[in-house]
């Protein structure tokens, strides 16, 4: 009855185009309403407590990192980078597209902003050279799917701080699967480009590799910052993120000079803006949160779900299933936020690794970012590629499929995750 | 008419230019704080602190800015489904839907920051009632717009923004 | 019946949770069944500084925080937390269910709160990952986190450690990863937050006495007629004798397992002298803040009180 409440008036108020975060707190006022505990208080305290958190500033220095460095030449550099070491090859664009997706994932914690990047960058080269265009469209939207997932993510540390789970295992968790990700999109372009008849680049040199080598290096040297930095207990994910906004700002406007004062004040304003966007809804789901434990309602699916937590596989899989299909008509963030404070405590009793599940939860959300109806990457990259959603859809399908056989295997065999994370942490 | 949307441009700029000396304030505390502690051994103790009062505001004018520009993250596509007649009647139920929780939070966040005026936090001594303040402000700005908004609907659906 | 809600901010098996439960229970006895207590553990509702101000405005009926936290709302309560001023747990009952500690519970009165008795979190030690701490001198250089709260900033940077002010739910990865060296915490904490795996040495500092404070909602309060209010009350003295044993109970057995997690040593009384003297500067400065009475008070209450 209580999950019946929840889940209709949440969903009732978006369906009818409430926007999502004060959607969650029409969820809890009437949670309120059915608990006899109708107080504003309660909304205005958790709203402010829900915004009022340390760890959480990550947030914003990730994405003023994220946002300076497209817009400060990074991003740029990159490609020109992958372009000279793989554009030669057959249906090398494509290649250029999954390795520069990979670089800018450990460079940025935002999907919607690396799909953004790469595709204005390297859809019309590849329109250009006869690639098919669905296709070219629906490789870059799986390749910046990626961002989530390798660190820094922004998606993860929302999880780690809803969920209870060490931020700082959760990026180092994310750097195989991430890759993996990666070796999945290779292997699917090899073999679909085997037979087509493609244009491809002229070999670059090893002095003009060299070259890209160098230019780009700034760019590249801040994953090893970030991920070496968080390792070797320098500094917190907190801080790893200002670390990562000062050099970002620093290479932008110092060393490739192409952020001027003014320039880097509009990144700043908007860096702040969705900053406030994603925390005013983390904010608002802390509301929801609330009343969801005072009403016990994680208890109640616990009870639900108890038959399964015997068998951790099995119930991996149930709640793979879930998140699946509520990723698919919810975006990212939101689904993390309704669902993390429900899950975890079936999730512990049934003795699932909650750094494993953090992964889990944030891939298989990030997939929901590429499918149909509501998909942000799908959006992105029909807005900035000019092109039909359906062309984008069927242009994407066959890489969300692979990355939902790639979840079931990490269902399969959760090691593939763990091992690497544990050495990590070592 | 005219009126209405200048005001609003301007706010939306004095908010963002608060915003960003917020968020500048915010790197720059924390990032000499991780310098100082490596360099020197030191740290200055405000500076969690500080950064969280600053990142509280950010949040909550941030948020008013984005409602006016529309940018809350929300699922139009049911929306499309439904018969053009119908949708100024939606938009205004839709509006007073977020009225409510704005007015729950001025009338909330009004009674927290008396309660919370002279309780301190521990490092800085500021009023921890300055967290809810930040709420207080945020109610009343979005409730005028949201109020405006009920007499006068804008178009609520006129550009879904997706951000992450 | 009436539904009253109770959050802790501590795990189920740390003995803030395990005097809550207790207190529901009896709370519900004695009341035979007119209020029922539902507890909320691990902060889950929110830390100590969000529930107490639940309870302010009615949207709480219990907690239990730190007197560290009630410090906000009456500075006076600093004074339970100054280093080194208890010998031992029967030292601080004494002290704190004398007249001045029960003076200091109603100070409370006018903040919308009604202090039910003192709890025990316990003595806190120090654990660290670079050395066993056994003089002053092994404190040198130590980059130690601390909750955020002044006096405690101060008395390790007097120490000649690095003070690193930081929330609690970050702790575990900090120390893991040695972005900070050392913390200390109550063994029951140690233990409840699994500190052991990433810090391999205790040192018995005892340095201070953390207090807990059981706290009613004032508006809750109103709700209830006289009879229950009185049970509530009854309830509260209760538990406090179940909430003291169990949390020296489990101090010792868990001092027991820690050892085998972990290297343990004995700070000698000469050291801890030492490390007392060297903050007497400090305490002076700390108490001048606070008031005059109440100082004096508490200064007769700890000599009457000592060696009993
Ligand atoms: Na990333
Ligand atoms: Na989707």
């Amino acid at each position: 009855m209580t999950i019946t409440l929840f889940i209709g008036s949440l969903l009732g108020a978006i369906g009818l185009g409430v926007p999502i975060a004060f959607a969650l707190l029409v969820s809890a006022v009437v949670l309120m309403l059915h608990l006899d505990m109708f107080d504003s208080q309660i909304l205005a305290q958790n709203l402010v407590n829900g915004a009022d958190s340390y760890t959480l500033l990550a947030i914003p220095f990730f994405l003023v990192a994220g946002e300076v460095m497209s817009r400060g030449g990074l991003s740029q550099r990159i490609v020109t980078l992958a372009m000279s070491l793989v554009g030669h090859r057959k249906g090398g664009l494509g290649f250029v597209a999954i390795f520069a997706a990979i670089i800018m994932a450990s460079l940025s914690g935002s999907a919607v902003a690396d799909t953004a990047a790469l595709a204005s960058m390297l859809l019309p080269v590849m329109r250009k050279a006869g690639y098919p265009l669905g296709r070219s469209a629906g490789l870059m939207a799986a390749g910046g799917i990626i961002a989530p997932i390798i660190p820094p993510s922004i998606p993860l540390i929302i999880i780690g701080v809803a969920g209870g789970i060490s931020i700082s295992k959760l990026f180092l968790a994310g750097i195989v699967p991430g890759l993996l990700m990666g070796v999945t999109l290779v292997v699917m372009w090899l073999f679909m480009t085997r037979k087509e008849d493609l244009v491809v680049a002229e070999k670059a040199t090893w002095g003009e590799r060299l070259k890209a080598l160098r230019e780009s290096f700034w760019a590249i040297l801040l994953p090893v910052i970030i991920i070496g930095g968080i390792k070797t207990g320098i500094f917190t994910p907190t801080e790893a993120g200002v670390v990562a906004a000062v050099y970002a700002m620093f290479v932008a406007t110092l060393v490739y000079r192409e952020l001027n004062l003014k320039q880097l004040y509009e990144v700043l304003g908007l860096a702040a803006r969705s900053t406030a966007i994603v925390m005013f809804l983390v904010a608002a789901a802390m509301v929801a949160s609330w009343l969801i434990s005072i009403a016990q309602l994680p208890m109640m699916v616990a009870d639900l779900l108890a038959p399964l937590a015997d068998n951790p596989r099995l119930l991996m899989l149930a709640i793979m299933g879930i998140v699946l299909v509520v990723g698919m008509v919810m975006d990212l963030t939101p689904t993390i936020l309704v669902l993390t404070p429900i899950l975890m405590p079936i999730v512990k009793i049934a003795g699932i690794d909650p750094v494993y599940f953090g992964i889990m939860f944030v891939l298989n959300c990030a997939i929901g970012l590429i499918t149909p109806p509501v998909g942000n990457v799908l959006n992105v990259i029909t807005s900035v590629g000019n092109i039909k959603f359906e062309k984008a859809v069927s242009g994407v399908f066959p890489f969300a499929l692979a990355y939902v056989g790639i979840l079931l295997l990490f269902v399969a065999f959760p090691q593939i995750i763990i091992a690497p994370m544990q050495w990590l942490a070592n | 008419m005219a009126v209405a949307e200048r005001l609003a441009r301007v706010t939306e700029q004095c908010l963002s230019a608060l915003m960003v000396a917020a968020l500048v304030t915010m790197i720059v505390l924390v990032f000499v704080n991780v310098v100082l502690r490596y360099g020197f051994n030191s740290g200055i103790s405000v500076s969690v602190e500080l950064s969280r009062f600053l990142f509280v505001w950010v949040t909550f004018l941030g948020a008013v800015v984005a409602l006016l520009k529309q940018q809350h993250l929300g699922v139009t596509t049911l929306m499309a489904l439904l018969p053009r007649a119908v949708l100024p009647w939606l938009e205004r139920l839709v509006t007073l839907m977020m009225l409510g929780c704005a007015l729950m939070l001025m009338v909330g966040a009004y009674k927290q920051t008396l309660l919370n005026w002279d309780n301190l936090s521990p490092i800085s001594g500021i009023p921890v009632g300055v967290f809810y303040l930040a709420g207080l402000i945020t109610g009343v700005l979005m409730s005028i717009v949201l109020l405006y908004r009920v007499f006068v609907p804008s178009n609520l659906f006129a550009e879904p923004a997706g951000e992450e | 019946g009436i539904t009253a809600r109770m959050g802790t901010s501590l795990p189920e098996e740390h003995p803030q949770t395990l005097g809550a439960r207790k207190f529901a229970e009896l709370v519900e006895q004695k009341t035979q069944g007119e209020v029922e207590v539902k507890v909320f553990s691990g902060g889950m509702l929110g830390n100590d500084v969000n529930m107490t101000s639940m309870l302010q405005a009615g949207t709480l009926a219990f907690t239990v925080p730190s007197t560290a936290t009630l410090a906000s709302l009456n500075g006076n309560f600093s004074i339970v937390s100054l280093p080194f001023q208890f010998d031992n747990e029967a030292h601080a009952d004494a002290v704190l269910d004398g007249e001045v500690g029960q003076s200091l519970l109603r100070s409370l009165d006018d903040k919308g709160l009604e202090a039910l008795a003192f709890w025990e979190n316990g003595f806190r030690h120090l654990t660290n990952s670079r050395r066993p701490v056994e003089t002053l001198e092994d404190l040198q250089g130590l980059k130690v986190r601390v909750m955020e709260n002044n006096l405690y900033i101060d008395l390790f940077n007097t120490l000649q450690a690095n003070a690193v002010p930081m929330p609690v739910n970050e702790l575990f990865t900090a120390l893991e990863t040695r972005t900070v060296d050392a913390q200390e915490n109550p063994y029951t904490v140690i233990a409840s937050k699994r500190f052991f795996e990433v810090q391999p040495y205790l040192s018995q500092t005892a340095h201070a006495y953390d207090a807990l404070v059981l706290l009613a909602s004032a508006k809750f309060m109103d709700q209830l007629d006289e009879s229950q209010q009185q049970a509530v009350r009854e309830a509260a003295r209760e538990a406090t004798l179940y909430q003291r044993q169990v949390s020296r109970e489990l101090n010792g057995t868990l001092l027991q397992e820690l050892s085998d997690q972990m290297q343990v040593n004995a700070v000698p009384e000469a050291e801890r002298k030492q490390m007392r003297e060297s903050l007497a500067e400090l305490i002076q400065r700390y108490q001048a803040s606070l008031d005059q009475d109440l100082v004096t008070r508490f200064s007769q209450a700890l000599d009457a009180s000592r060696g009993q």
